[in-house]
């Protein structure tokens, strides 16, 4: 059996989505948190491929970029969809929840983001909001984004609204689907068990 | 296979990477080239209001170009051999999206010509040059002998060729400061099919 090392941050960030997957799936992995000024940069940036967290090391080998591991774990552990049609589909909905998460950390990570973040949530955030939710009723039934069990979209989905929902606790109230994805992963056990347990971060 | 129509605006843009995958493999689609005219009527056919999006046995319709372009390289076999080579290939490609992007977000939209070609020249000295370095960097922990993974044509190789010819075509020496990036360019060329698709397609300013 294959040995995992996710390296990231110790926040949720581009990490957390790998972390749930491999969590849903009951994989034993090392969950390497790095902390900056200490590790970061120092030894931690010389050791990862291109200078950038995540990475993953599986069996020594060492793979980059947030959604390429994910999807790979996802694959790897059933949860990407059952075949070449629903994959793409999954990937589809990922990458429309990405768009939603790339844009805000445009703004988010900024010197003095809360004005922006103001702005972000009353103007740009419904746009992508419909698009998921018009893209999980396209594919999905209810409780789940894309065919009728838990995929790695839903693990994305419930992780990149949850950061929206801290910032205005009524943003989902027009999607419904969006919703019952939620639910659909609150009420798993091992990711209700992970959630108590892990560490509260900024980000 | 199933059948596949690619809609897209008649440009490379965020499509390019498809057909190129499709031309490698000599595999059939239907390139249905979108005019600016037409797309306000039709937009309400693409499930996210979006182009690309690629329909298959006219009746399922995927969008988000990355997706997409994921879906036609694995059913053409071009994804890479195992999960792990498709890793490989997938974190290559989303290496070279990160400047992309960048340019699309922050440099395709500016109106003044002359800003416009003040910031792509700081672009690719700064994100253009370290994106290249990355790429050139994962090719070189994943790839070999001008294949970007493993030891065969993938659509990360692809995914090269299409932002290197559109830069080498206005940058020739960009090729001598990224030589892993311009072997796998010349790699890709000596596909007879591609090579071919590449002569005959259209001339689109982007």
């Amino acid at each position: 059996m294959s040995t995992y090392t996710l390296t990231y941050f110790n926040g949720r960030g581009r990490g957390e989505l790998t972390r749930l997957i491999l969590v849903s799936a009951a994989v034993q992995f090392e969950d390497v948190r790095v902390t900056w000024p200490d590790d970061w940069p120092g030894t931690a940036q010389a050791d990862s491929p291109l200078g950038q967290l995540p990475y993953l090391t599986i069996d020594g080998i060492k793979i980059t970029q947030s959604l390429a591991i994910a999807r790979l774990v996802a694959k790897r552990f059933n949860l990407a969809g059952s075949d070449d049609l629903e994959q793409a589909k999954t990937d589809a909905v990922v990458d429309t929840i990405t768009d939603l998460q790339n844009a805000f950390y445009l703004v988010a990570f900024k010197d003095e983001p809360d004005a922006l973040i103001a702005k972000f949530i009353a103007e740009d955030a419904n746009t992508h909001l419909e698009r998921i939710e018009k893209i999980v009723t396209l594919y999905g039934t209810e409780g789940y984004s894309v065919g009728s069990s838990l995929k790695w979209s839903d693990l994305h989905l419930f992780d990149i609204t949850s950061t929206f929902l801290a910032l205005d606790v009524n943003i989902l109230d027009k999607y419904p689907r969006i919703q019952a994805v939620r639910r659909t992963v609150e009420s798993n056990d091992k990711i209700q068990a992970y959630l108590k347990d892990r560490p509260e971060t900024s980000f | 296979m199933p059948s596949h129509k690619l809609n897209y605006f008649n440009l490379r843009g965020r499509g390019e990477i498809i057909r190129l995958i499709f031309a490698a493999a000599g595999a059939e689609f239907t390139d249905n080239r979108i005019e600016f005219d037409q797309w306000p009527a039709l937009k309400a056919d693409a499930p996210l209001g979006q182009l690309p999006y690629l329909t298959i046995d006219d009746s399922t319709h995927i969008p988000q170009s990355m997706a997409i372009a994921r879906y036609v390289a694995r059913e053409t076999g071009l994804a890479g051999k195992n999960n792990l080579q498709q890793a490989q290939a997938d974190a290559i490609v989303d290496t070279i999206m990160e400047p992309v992007n960048y340019y699309w977000s922050n440099i395709f939209k500016i109106q003044d010509a002359n800003e416009k070609a003040e910031a792509f020249k700081a672009f690719l000295v700064d994100q253009g040059a370290k994106g290249a370095k990355n790429v050139e960097k994962l090719i070189g922990l994943y790839g070999s002998n001008g294949y970007s993974v493993g030891d065969s044509l993938t659509w990360a190789d692809l995914a090269v060729y299409d932002v290197a010819s559109a830069l080498l075509s206005k940058h020739p020496e960009f090729s001598d400061k990224f030589p892993v990036l311009a072997a796998v360019y010349k790699n890709v060329l000596a596909n007879e099919k591609l090579a071919n698709y590449v002569k005959n397609r259209p001339e689109t300013p982007f």
